[in-house]
């Protein structure tokens, strides 16, 4: 303690409680974009007769690639990137976005719209199958991925799909042309009239295309239902499902949903138990990123705290170095202090997420947590350190009451 | 093919919050600092809100413990974010982004200083004009010794005023301050100590912080 302590706590002290008052963030948050759009009031000074022009340009460029908003099914609500978008078992979920360009996800298809900005647009197709109408923007690329494959497109018609339990893939252009790209392939053009499959056998992708048209039986089905609902979204006769037959490895009829399509439909127990059916350790060893999580996430929700670790510690084994390793290491510390009130478990979740994601964005949160984990669990001496760590890391975060209360300020 | 490998990484960024209904500045990047680094470089908004939200409170505390809690703040605070995501393009480690943001904070308050004190020289402004801290009014002898504390500042040389607000008030290390204010570890230490003292002088005409201060000294004498 030094002699001006004193008067450092004050000024802390009051300061923190006048901005509490002013709550100026809020203030602020909405119009940084806006203030990014504008030039700095210092350089305003000086080119001052530039602004008209350069906001006209602004104008100009806005106007001829305007950011893109999309909603999704009947909500008239704008949907946010990132979100979860599954459509029904018995039928289709439609996004529309503002230039006119659709999606239409087919029945029991998972994706997400992970980038929308005015130049570049970019779904992620998770499973199942969509149609899209991309109306042509030459300063706007729509990217399509689906498994390891990157459908890349300028403004065109055309269904792809993909099975991430078969590892089947396919894009099939109604209008225009598209680039597929992915593992052992390089880059390929599939123009209209055009279709390309990509199987995986025995560890390798096979390729085959055809200029067929889409009423043709096709090699592949990812659903059936899904490719009927979806080439009728797309004004093209619906291709005829594989014979069951022929179906490789095993695909589940239709009477007996996969695990997949019951945690997407939230039924977390019938999914753990098609997925012990399925062979849960099995799973564990041999599915994506992806699935671990799903898998993880339905144990969790059907309580099965035991499968969940199983889950979680398989994807930062097979996954090391991966970001999700270290969000399974997050989850994993937030189950010991949630669900077993294993505190000091807890504790070292916390500190590998830390030493793994110093700057990662569940840093903050993480280190809060190992404070309070220390402190249940009775190591207080560890807990001190943990606070000082953490007020000094985050001196407004939220768990700042708790770490000084711990150092007895 | 750099096209398709952003993609690619951009492709990790999945929103965990959203499916709880959480707002946008939980956009989760799972870690990924450099999707996030991808996508702040792209001035994605949601990134931006989540930069902006993960690293205010941090930057808010920096400028107000050096500048004061002052009208200027809310444009202040604004200015660190601009300046970082115009910037953003530099950073080649997304895990120095909260360092890197501070700097930029103790940068816009040193340049906050210089223009007051060019306004003050210019007697465009004299120093006892110049705002208010934008409190509510509050007599408590604390706000009134917290008001008095920054006026003994505002006669301070900017870089001592900067480094003694870092270290005391900011609970910055040494090493911290040097980094952020560009100046060798020696420098800063030079200017601290003159800077402790002279704020020393200054306090002991001021009751409630001369009292302060002899508390400072039994405490410390313990």
């Amino acid at each position: 303690m030094t002699r001006l302590d004193q008067i450092a706590k004050t000024v802390i002290a009051e300061q923190d409680e006048m901005l509490r008052e002013l709550n100026i963030a809020p203030q602020v948050r909405p119009g940084l974009l806006q203030a990014l759009r504008n030039r700095p009031k210092s350089a305003l000074r000086w080119v001052a007769v530039a602004v008209p022009a350069a906001a006209a340009l602004a104008v100009v460029w806005h106007l001829r690639s305007p950011a893109l908003t999309y909603t999704a099914g009947s909500s008239r609500n704008n949907a946010n990137v990132g979100s979860w978008l599954a459509a029904p078992a018995g039928g289709e979920l439609a996004l529309h976005f503002s230039d006119r360009s659709t999606v239409t996800l087919g029945a029991s298809s998972h994706a997400r719209v992970v980038d929308l900005r005015a130049r570049e647009v970019k779904l992620l197709l998770e499973n199942g199958r969509v149609s899209v109408t991309v109306i042509h923007n030459k300063n706007r690329n729509w990217h399509l991925r689906a498994g390891p494959f990157d459908v890349a497109v300028t403004g065109t018609r055309f269904d792809v799909g993909w099975s991430p339990e078969h590892e089947q893939f396919f894009v099939h252009t109604l209008e225009g042309k598209v680039e597929v790209t992915g593992e052992q392939f390089g880059a390929r053009g599939v123009s209209a009239g055009e279709t390309l499959r990509a199987e995986r056998l025995d560890g390798r992708w096979r390729f085959t295309e055809t200029d067929v048209p889409t009423n043709q039986p096709t090699a592949l089905s990812v659903s059936s239902s899904s490719s009927v609902a979806s080439a009728q979204a797309a004004g093209v006769e619906p291709s005829n499902p594989l014979p069951s037959s022929s179906v490789k490895r095993g695909a589940p009829s239709p009477a007996t949903p996969s695990w997949r399509e019951l945690v997407a439909a939230g039924q977390y127990r019938a999914a753990l138990e098609q997925a012990e059916s399925d062979g849960f350790e099995g799973l564990c060893q041999r599915s994506n990123l992806s699935d671990l999580l799903a898998l993880s996430e339905a144990a969790r929700f059907a309580g099965r705290v035991d499968r969940a670790r199983l889950a979680l510690t398989s994807l930062r084994e097979r996954f090391r170095g991966e970001a999700a390793a270290s969000v399974a290491t997050f989850t994993l510390g937030r189950m010991a202090f949630d669900g077993s009130r294993d505190y000091l478990g807890a504790a070292k979740w916390f500190r590998a997420y830390l030493a793994e994601q110093p700057g990662g964005s569940l840093a903050r949160e993480a280190a809060g947590r190992l404070v309070e984990s220390l402190e249940r669990g009775g190591d207080h001496a560890n807990a001190q350190a943990a606070a000082r760590d953490y007020l000094a890391r985050y001196p407004d975060g939220p768990q700042k009451r708790l770490a000084r209360q711990i150092l007895g300020q | 093919m750099e096209s398709r490998t952003k993609a690619a990484n951009h492709l990790k960024v999945v929103r965990t919050g959203q499916q709880r209904g959480t707002g946008l500045s939980e956009l989760a990047y799972w870690g990924d600092e450099q999707a996030f680094l991808d996508a702040l470089r792209a001035r994605d908004p949601a990134a931006t809100a989540a930069l902006f939200d993960a690293h205010q409170g941090m930057v808010l505390a920096v400028l107000a413990r050096v500048l004061g809690v002052d009208s200027e703040l809310r444009d202040l605070l604004q200015e660190v974010f601009v300046r970082a995501l115009r910037g953003v393009h530099t950073v080649r480690d997304g895990r120095v982004l909260q360092q890197w943001l501070r700097q930029i904070a103790v940068c816009t308050a040193m340049d906050c200083l210089r223009r007051r004190r060019r306004r003050r020289w210019l007697k465009l402004v004299a120093p006892d004009d110049l705002e208010e801290p934008a409190a509510p009014a509050v007599n408590s002898e604390a706000r009134e010794a917290l008001r008095h504390v920054y006026r003994i500042l505002d006669a301070f040389p900017a870089e001592e005023r900067l480094v003694f607000t870092l270290r005391t008030f900011a609970s910055m290390e040494l090493t911290e301050v040097a980094s952020a204010s560009k100046c060798s570890l020696a420098t800063i230490k030079r200017r601290l100590a003159r800077a402790e003292a002279r704020f020393e002088i200054a306090a002991r005409s001021h009751p409630v912080l001369s009292r302060w201060l002899e508390e400072g000294d039994r405490w410390g004498q313990q």
